[in-house]
């Protein structure tokens, strides 16, 4: 069975043309799980857009982070961390957790809005990370699995140290290398990066987000992969390497246009797919 | 022949002789209590320990809180941070807003005033009444669906 997953980080915006968007991109995706992130659009507009064949499975009304589901599939939410920790006044924690399953393939879905770069520097994200993966861990026992997937807006390239580094989410390229330290998650993201597919040549968006770079910023990168799906070493064989795509617009949507995102009508993120075979 | 002596038994003490008071121990204790209200209180409790793979020195204990009804919804209410080699010392920590830190402790009774301060803690009855309201809902939705 193929289920397919679709995240869009909306930057707020829940404009006549952001909708109609996202209507188009419902009926030619078709996608099973729906995440927004910093959404300000109502539930019942995206039900409504997908005709009924997704349903939010949010308990509080007012979260930014949202999931909407084909009701076909036992999906629950299990925790919302979207509170501010004392120990770490300044971050609002966005991270929500759903437990799933399909045909017998039980995994926790954990979406996220990680804190961004802009605020949070290298060694910042990390140690929320580190902490974020215990909270990630204390979810797959309470659900009984092994299996994760994190997906959203995780403000993260492939080569940051929080995604990529061991205690952190230890996400690699591939997960069959021999190295010393052995992958977690596997990022399929690090396909992303660059202009063209490799050996066809065929042209592409190099990622999912621009940064319009301040001239003296030496840190940070202009094409950014940081909207993502990982996925835990134990599911990886139910992903489908075909079916990632960045998604730069609709039949009567352009979200991306001669080397630039449109983040005037849209949003300054790109949506993201990727399909489970089960 | 000289008397081979046992170094493992003298290293290693017997399980049975370790201390019972433990944090871990005391923490299960807890959530042990928490479930033996179940019937008032609509609220179940578990005892979960993790470690990281780079602070291998520590391992936290949490107790997270989840509603009978709640589809395993649930809330990480109390922290035990500890070092793995001794009990001691024990940062606690609890809630999720404003003030979490219920500070390190060096001794058990420190680690029963602690608790003591979390349970009498004003935020402990919102976050019970918040868990016991998404049980309901929960709940209610699980009948819609059989309904369906």
């Amino acid at each position: 069975m193929d289920v397919s997953f679709l995240t869009w980080n909306l930057k707020r915006q829940s404009n006549e043309k952001i909708l109609s968007a996202l209507g188009e991109i419902y009926t030619e995706h078709k996608p099973d799980f729906l995440l927004l992130v910093e959404t300000g659009v109502e539930d019942k507009k995206i039900e409504a857009l997908a005709n009924g064949n997704l349903k939010s499975v949010m308990l509080s009304p007012d979260k930014s982070i949202r999931l909407y589901v084909n009701p076909i599939f036992n999906v629950n939410m299990v925790n919302e961390e979207d509170v501010k920790d004392g120990r770490y006044g300044h971050i609002n924690e966005r991270i929500v957790f759903f437990q799933c399953e399909i045909e017998k393939v039980k995994f926790v879905l954990v979406g996220v809005h990680f804190p961004s770069k802009l605020s949070h520097p290298p060694n910042t994200q990390y140690n929320i990370m580190k902490r974020w993966l215990g909270w990630i861990r204390g979810q797959e026992k309470i659900c009984e699995t092994n299996n994760s997937i994190i997906f959203g807006d995780l403000n993260l390239n492939p080569f940051d140290i929080a995604i990529y580094r061991d205690g952190g989410l230890n996400a690699h390229p591939t997960i069959d290398h021999s190295g010393r330290v052995k992958p977690l998650y596997y990022n399929p993201m690090w396909s992303t990066l660059g202009d063209f597919i490799y050996k066809s040549g065929e042209e592409k968006v190099p990622g999912t987000y621009f940064y319009n770079l301040p001239i003296d910023n030496a840190d940070d990168f202009h094409w950014n992969a940081i909207d993502a799906v990982l996925i835990k070493k134990s599911l990886v064989k139910h992903f489908s390497k075909k079916d990632l795509e960045i998604i730069t617009g609709t039949t009567s949507h352009k979200f991306y246009e001669s080397h630039k995102i449109d983040a005037t009508n849209y949003s300054d993120h790109l949506p993201l797919k990727f399909k489970l075979n089960t | 022949m000289k008397n081979i002596r046992n170094i493992w038994k003298d290293t290693y003490p017997n399980e049975s002789n370790q201390d019972e008071n433990v944090p871990l121990a005391i923490l299960e204790r807890q959530a042990k209590a928490i479930n033996e209200d179940k019937a008032k209180t609509d609220i179940i409790a578990t005892v979960i320990s993790i470690t990281n793979s780079t602070e291998l020195a520590k391992i936290k204990h949490i107790l997270y809180l989840l509603p009978v009804h709640g589809n395993n919804y649930n809330y990480r209410f109390v922290e035990f941070n500890q070092p793995i080699g001794s009990y001691y010392p024990v940062t606690i920590s609890a809630y999720q807003q404003g003030e979490t830190s219920f500070g390190e402790c060096y001794k058990e009774d420190e680690i029963y005033d602690a608790l003591e301060k979390i349970f009498k803690d004003k935020r402990r009855s919102i976050v019970f009444e918040q868990l016991k309201n998404i049980g309901e809902t929960v709940k209610a939705w699980n009948q819609e669906k059989d309904e369906i």
